[in-house]
């Protein structure tokens, strides 16, 4: 996602504090009672081990959106038939969504999601038509009897009506190119799926493979996620296009992109790069994309192979400045460097490449690949992606200009809450997501002080968690047991806490010493940090108990690595 | 697999060995499509179909076909009694998509002949599609 819809979607962050009471998702009184003690416990410990984001209190539509209860849990996504025509005049949607999971527990009721202004025309399980109750957004489907726990099911949900574009993006937009021909886009990372299709609109749970059918005018094109598999002339004005996604995908990537694309395009080897753009565009766009090829020889050189090889790598002309859908990422930069033709980190290094192509991009690998199960968890797409673009400029520009871009971030960062947010109530983290991430990845990569290793933990996170979900805490056990040490108190400050670590120092010059020590919100935080001479550093292992270190530097030449390591100093 | 058909192509649903390209008259074939007992593949690239098709022809290009392991990405669009007519511009890709069509158990055709000589032939006005969209 671009940093414009995480700056709308971080408004959205209040302080506040909520009841209990508050939390019931409306399923049913029935339903909840079940999950009632599981909720309490894991809120409470999410309560005292974060002293948390301190924001609103979630409403009812975030809790039936971010809850992973009962009805979502008893299944297993496996497929998804996405199969609707679009009338870009009308604004109008209409088709079905064919939904395969498997029961994880005998049930007889699942949430499904589709925003309220949708019609349900009917839901559809073999020659039955179930029954529905709606909430909000959230549409419960009851079974006439118990499915069991271990079957494969499929039910065929027919909906049809206008939607309505919500948020920076629309979620799905009926614009006009330039020209003045339909251009119907989508984009709905905030605002979820549901705004657009029926679907289990969360992180969590994601379907193995998808088909993607999409009727539009014949006078235009559909681009959407994974390979392109057929066009089908239906013979009444309309042609089918039909895509097949062979990986797991999440809800908010699946996108369609309708226009009046000309397509061009190359290989990686067996990777094919396809481009669509509008057709007046066509010239800077083949001048433009020239930086897609050796973006993915850095990404691959960090990670290995395209982690979508089978379904190709598609970069999309959008209106909207660009997002990550998988396979088919969307772009509206202008054909210009930087971020809308300018510097974006103010040092000088931005405008020597295409931001949105490279951060939409790199989400192939965080984000895409690898996937936060709770959107509280969000740095693992974001910060991991803007860390990507360091990596990127590391590989292609050098070291010197990656340690300017990291660090031209700072000055982004806001540190006013803290950037992992409560669980289970999509409650959307701060734009420092992005930054302190980042930053804070940088940090680690210095204290461990070994690029060797760092470049193969980096690639081992991405090999470890690829194609799953996952939370943070996974992460911190991964690379606990490759630092060889508890990192956890380092991870719970930068993403738990609001506050940066401040290195408090006490110089006494008469007896050539400083006495040193961590003012950090968790107790156990140590962390090793560069001091003394620049280009002759000293490693000093600081704690939250003073310490001393001798020193010939007064406190005016005594200097700490602040371009390594993303911490506040007090000198004294 | 359907054996009534009223027109002579017990070749098309017989369980006989593959048919020679040359013995395939596109009389047959066009009725076969008018039938509505196949479907006409356009096995070239995308961009090529935009540029000049057979009308009614379904693009299904050969580099997606030969990224298939298995039959399910196909089963949202043919069903599997599905008869293919596979088509390029000389024969070669066609040749190669039956490959692929046969080895997922569809039965399946390669023509030989270009896009010019199939409508020439009333394939065009023959392949009408079939109706399978929602509603508008």
């Amino acid at each position: 996602m671009n940093l414009g819809l995480a700056r709308f979607l971080s408004t959205r962050c209040r302080q506040g504090k909520r009841s209990y009471a508050d939390l019931r998702p409306a399923e049913s009184t029935a339903i909840w009672r079940p999950m009632w003690a599981a909720w309490v416990v894991g809120l409470v410990l999410v309560l005292t081990s974060n002293s948390l984001a301190q924001q609103r209190p979630p409403t009812q539509a975030e809790l039936l959106r971010g809850h992973y209860g009962r009805l979502r849990a008893n299944n297993d996504l496996l497929y998804y038939h996405l199969d609707i025509r679009i009338d870009p005049e009308k604004k109008f949607i209409s088709g079905q969504n064919t939904i395969r999971f498997q029961m994880l527990a005998a049930d007889d009721r699942i949430q499904i999601d589709l925003y309220d202004h949708f019609n349900i025309d009917r839901i559809v399980w073999g020659e039955v038509e179930l029954k529905h109750e709606r909430d909000g957004n959230a549409v419960f489907i009851q079974f006439p009897e118990q499915l069991p726990a271990g079957t494969e099911q499929s039910i065929v949900f027919h909906y049809s009506g206008t939607p309505k574009s919500q948020g920076r993006f629309g979620g799905i937009s009926f614009e006009k190119d330039p020209a003045g021909r339909p251009w119907v886009t989508t984009a709905c990372e905030g605002e979820g799926s549901s705004i657009w299709w029926p679907s289990k609109d969360q992180w969590r749970d994601e379907p193995e493979s998808m088909d993607i059918s999409i009727a539009v005018r014949n006078d235009l094109m559909n681009v959407s996620n994974g390979r392109f598999v057929s066009k089908v002339d239906l013979g009444d004005g309309y042609t089918q296009w039909n895509y097949h996604v062979s990986y797991p995908i999440n809800s908010y990537n699946v996108s369609i992109n309708v226009g009046s694309y000309v397509q061009f395009g190359e290989t990686l080897g067996d990777l094919t790069l396809d481009y669509y753009v509008l057709p007046e565009d066509l010239e800077k766009a083949q001048e433009q994309f020239k930086q897609v090829k050796p973006m993915m020889e850095a990404f691959i050189h960090y990670f290995g192979e395209y982690p979508f090889e089978r379904d190709g790598y598609k970069l999309i002309q959008v209106p909207y400045t660009g997002m990550e859908h998988q396979t088919a990422v969307t772009y509206g930069n202008g054909f210009r460097n930087g971020y809308y033709g300018r510097d974006w980190t103010g040092v000088g290094v931005s405008m020597k490449f295409d931001f949105i192509i490279i951060h939409e991009s790199g989400h192939e690998w965080f984000g895409n690949a690898v996937s936060a199960a709770d959107v509280s968890d969000m740095w693992i797409h974001e910060g991991w992606t803007t860390y990507l673009e360091c990596m990127y400029v590391e590989r292609l520009f050098g070291y010197d200009d990656a340690l300017k871009y990291t660090n031209g971030y700072k000055n982004k960062i806001a540190n006013r809450s803290p950037i992992v947010t409560e669980r289970g109530s999509h409650q959307v983290p701060h734009q420092d997501m992005y930054f302190k991430g980042a930053l804070f990845l940088h940090t680690l990569r210095n204290v461990l002080d070994d690029d060797t290793k760092w470049w193969a933990l980096v690639r081992e996170v991405y090999e470890t968690f690829k194609y799953k979900t996952a939370m943070t805490e996974e992460l911190i056990e991964l690379f606990n047991r490759r630092f060889g040490q508890d990192l956890t108190p380092i991870f719970q400050q930068y993403l738990w806490r609001t506050a940066l670590p401040k290195l408090e120092l006490k110089f006494d010059e008469g007896e050539k010493s400083v006495a040193y020590r961590w003012v950090v919100d968790e107790p156990e935080f140590a962390m090793p940090v560069k001091v003394g001479k620049r280009g002759n550093w000293q490693t000093i292992r600081p704690t939250t108990e003073w310490q001393t270190l001798e020193t010939e530097l007064s406190s005016n030449d005594f200097d700490v690595a602040t371009d390594l390591f993303y911490i506040r100093v007090a000198k004294e | 697999m359907s054996n009534n058909n009223s027109w002579g192509l017990s070749w098309l649903f017989g369980n006989s060995a593959p048919v020679p390209e040359h013995t395939i008259d596109l009389e047959q074939v066009r009725l076969a499509l008018q039938e509505k007992a196949a479907i006409l593949v356009d096995v070239r690239e995308l961009n090529e179909h935009e540029t000049h098709a057979v009308p009614g022809s379904i693009c299904m290009p050969l580099s997606w076909l030969r990224e298939l392991r298995s039959k399910q990405p196909l089963e949202p669009y043919l069903s599997a009694d599905t008869t293919v007519f596979a088509h390029c511009v000389k024969g070669i890709r066609s040749q190669a998509a039956v490959e692929i069509f046969t080895r997922l158990e569809y039965r399946a055709f390669s023509l030989p002949q270009g896009v010019d000589a199939l409508i020439a032939a009333g394939l065009g006005l023959a392949n009408q599609p079939n109706q399978s969209g929602n509603a508008p």
